[in-house]
């Protein structure tokens, strides 16, 4: 049962992400992969934030910019959640808000002296900001939707 | 030491894929399009109710600019409708003053130029009594004992005038009686109403022999106009013991459409 909320949700999320009209959207991804590192050890929370990483590359992108990106945030947060003496749902939203602006930021880096691929960085800017901000609002959305379902189980 | 071995593995793996050019390696061609093939169904959900939703509101979309556009047609429709009535009631008008007035040239009798056309603007609504109303009067010159004609034959006479409106006693009055003579036999006799639509042909002898389908015209020994039409014979009844036949006349007016008449003018 948990297994198959957990997978109807990471359907939803891809629905959601094939869905949304805009240029400025909320990476879905990002927020399962910080919700899931706060909530599992670093043994499972790499390799899935690798996976989902993968997926959203083969989905959505050309290259595996977003698989690289999503296991050094996963890593990370492996790393300083225990650090960090807080309620899940406090921690998953702090963690969103420093890392939605820095993924964007290590992403664009990548792309930029990496791939040798233009940025705008007026665009880039306004990216950060509506990006940063839907992540959080949906962050809370997100955080609720886990916690009434109980996709990670109960807490 | 466990969580450091998969994080270092994981992490080599994720950097290989972006700058070893394992990215496009056959192997991960592979995964891509397995993964691809496996969430297909996923994206064609989406997809298609993307497109689904879009197309209901271009539906909705068209259909309410059709309703907007028919009830639109529906109104145009509507005023061409009373339009063309109005024109058919025209022409039908137009009809019937173009054949008053080829008929007036072509049948009225050279005797009888002097004739006032009108319309009948009235009719009689008891079974009892059998006239018109027509739209002339004294203002126009129009006197009581007028004799009033179609263009078929003979309608009745005038018997009331008012300055613009003067009441006719058509031929099928049971009060009306007109002298006739039959065309071919040349039998004169006297027609009235019978208040059932056809006229009685009074005082034929049991002895003559009228024919059926035999035109009737006014007599000249009547007041009335002589050689105007009358009707036809369409029965002939009564035994060789009767003083006089019983026959029945068709009158050539039909009293049922008739619109325009002339009044002669005495």
């Amino acid at each position: 049962m948990k297994m198959l909320k957990f997978i109807l949700f990471l359907a939803a999320i891809i629905i959601v992400e094939n869905l949304w009209p805009g240029p400025y959207r909320p990476d879905l991804f990002l927020l399962l992969i910080i919700t899931y590192c706060v909530y599992h050890s670093a043994d499972s929370a790499v390799p899935f934030s690798f996976a989902a990483g993968f997926i959203q590359d083969i989905l959505f992108s050309l290259n595996f910019l977003n698989t690289l990106t999503k296991t050094i945030v996963a890593i990370l947060i492996s790393m300083i959640k225990d650090k960090l003496i807080l309620d899940f749902e406090k921690l998953s939203l702090i963690l969103i808000g420093v890392f939605s602006p820095l993924a964007i930021i290590f992403t664009a880096s990548l792309r930029y002296f990496i791939y040798q691929q233009a940025v705008a960085w007026d665009l880039f800017f306004v990216i950060l900001v509506c990006n940063t901000i839907l992540n959080l609002l949906f962050g809370f959305l997100f955080l609720h939707i886990i916690k009434r379902f109980e996709i990670y189980g109960k807490q | 030491m466990q969580s450091r071995i998969i994080i270092i593995v994981f992490l080599v793996l994720a950097l290989t894929l972006n700058f070893a050019g394992i990215g496009k390696s056959r192997v991960v061609s592979v995964i891509k399009s397995t993964t691809l093939a496996a969430l297909y169904p996923l994206q064609w959900v989406s997809n298609s109710s993307v497109s689904g939703i879009s197309g209901l509101f271009s539906y909705l979309h068209f259909a309410y600019n059709n309703s907007l556009l028919n009830e639109e047609l529906r109104r145009e429709n509507e005023i061409l409708k009373m339009e063309l009535a109005s024109l058919d009631a025209l022409r039908s008008e137009n009809r019937v003053f173009r054949n008053s007035r080829d008929r007036q040239r072509s049948r009225v009798p050279g005797n009888f130029k002097n004739v006032l056309l009108s319309h009948v603007i009235g009719r009689s609504q008891d079974p009892w009594n059998s006239f018109f109303v027509i739209d002339c009067g004294s203002a126009e010159g129009v006197l009581e004992n007028s004799s009033v004609i179609a263009a078929d034959g003979l309608v009745g006479n005038v018997v009331a005038v008012t300055p613009y409106t003067s009441r006719v006693r058509l031929l099928l009055d049971i009060k009306s009686a007109v002298t006739v003579k039959t065309v071919k036999s040349r039998i004169e006799a006297l027609a009235s109403g019978n208040l059932g639509g056809l006229l009685d042909l009074k005082y034929v002898s049991s002895g003559s022999k009228p024919l059926i389908g035999e035109a009737l015209v006014v007599s000249s020994s009547s007041r009335l106009l002589p050689g105007i039409p009358v009707g036809y014979i369409t029965r002939i009844g009564g035994s060789e013991l009767d003083l006089f036949k019983t026959i029945d006349v068709q009158p050539a007016v039909d009293f049922q459409t008739l619109d325009v008449v002339y009044v002669v003018m005495q």
